[in-house]
């Protein structure tokens, strides 16, 4: 695979704490700190969704739902052990984890309860916009190869990757040790190097 | 440099350092496919100081999931049908229309968009029966109380 250059990197949120109090107080300022934190992280939790093969939609409507959620308990005052920065973003993801797995099981079901005829009427999700260059090809054999993954080793991979999150917040989110995290991602991105090596003549990840 | 060195971050062994960064590159195109208003519709359908009007803040594809819940894989075509329609519930808090206008509201969208879907497949007849059971169908129930709870796993 030629060497890509990543162009959105999740910027470093320094304020969580205070953006969440003032969403919490009563007062106009309270819509645009609410936008600020959902400017933060919607596309994060968007293409973490995304990555489970969740349609544009449904991958909207997961990251919606999770900031309903977060919106009910700044409502409820329930927030406040959450507003250190690096404990609100793991409290967040696992929320946004927890709604995923919500989401592909409710598919699941319905796939299995539908009629034939009401699945052929049915399309796959609408694809990933993607880069207009060469690495379109890889990016996609890439997205293939996480699919093949097992589901632990995979929600390292999408939390690290797609969300953006540290090691240690990825653990705090899945309630796992650090070595255990550090472990899965190690071994998935071996077995993501072992699915994406060349045929003869192609060059290497 | 690695794009999490301001997380002061455990450091990705060499081997598998061209995967992180192909991995960081898949995930850069993801969030950069997302839509445009991503953000403001979801500030404004999440907000907290919008009022607690559930359905308010139900977008398609959960009205698509209440089809899924009846027995109706998600499908584009319903998909599309129920986008069209269902904006006049997200816009009903702000123009401050009560709760029950919403419901009625909701209510009625969705049955239109079921009955204009079915005379336009070829599944029709297994959607005559969905029509049916959508009648009685409390809009509530798209709420989905799961939304509310940080998930069930």
């Amino acid at each position: 695979m030629r060497a890509m250059t990543a162009d959105t990197t999740p910027a470093p949120p320094s304020d969580v704490p205070v953006l969440l109090a003032r969403a919490a107080a009563p007062g106009p300022d309270a819509e645009t700190a609410w936008r600020e934190l959902v400017s933060r992280y919607a596309r994060r939790i968007f293409a973490l969704a995304r990555s489970r093969r969740l349609g544009e939609e449904a991958a909207e409507e997961v990251t919606q739902s999770v900031f309903v959620t977060v919106s009910h308990h700044l409502r409820a005052g329930s927030i406040g052990g959450y507003e250190e920065r690096g404990r609100f973003e793991s409290w967040l993801f696992r929320i946004a984890v927890n709604r995923v797995r919500d989401e592909i099981r409710r598919r699941a079901r319905a796939v299995a309860t539908a009629e034939p005829a009401a699945l052929d009427a049915c399309s796959a999700a609408p694809a990933t916009a993607r880069p207009a260059d060469n690495d379109e090809d890889h990016l996609r054999a890439l997205r293939a190869a996480l699919t093949r993954l097992p589901d632990a080793d995979r929600e390292v991979v999408e939390l690290r990757h797609h969300g953006g999150l540290s090691f240690k917040q990825i653990a705090e989110t899945l309630g796992e040790p650090l070595g255990t995290v550090l472990a899965r991602h190690h071994r998935a991105l071996r077995k993501l190097k072992e699915m994406m090596a060349p045929a003869p003549g192609r060059k290497t990840v | 440099m690695s794009p999490r060195d301001h997380l002061n971050d455990e450091p990705i062994p060499s081997d598998i350092a061209g995967v992180a960064a192909a991995l960081d590159v898949l995930a850069a195109a993801e969030r950069a496919a997302a839509p445009a208003a991503l953000e403001a519709r979801i500030a404004a359908a999440s907000s907290p100081t919008q009022p607690p009007v559930i359905v308010a803040r139900i977008g398609p594809s959960r009205w698509r999931a209440a089809a899924a819940g009846l027995g109706i894989a998600a499908c584009t075509g319903i998909g599309a049908l129920l986008a069209t329609r269902a904006p006049q519930a997200l816009v009903a808090p702000a123009a401050g229309v009560s709760e029950a206008a919403l419901l009625e509201s909701a209510e009625a969208a969705i049955t239109v968009a079921f009955a204009d879907w079915s005379s336009t497949t070829t599944a029709s007849a297994d959607l005559a029966a969905v029509g049916k059971d959508l009648d009685g169908l409390d809009p509530r129930i798209l709420a989905d109380d799961s939304i509310l709870t940080e998930g069930t796993n």
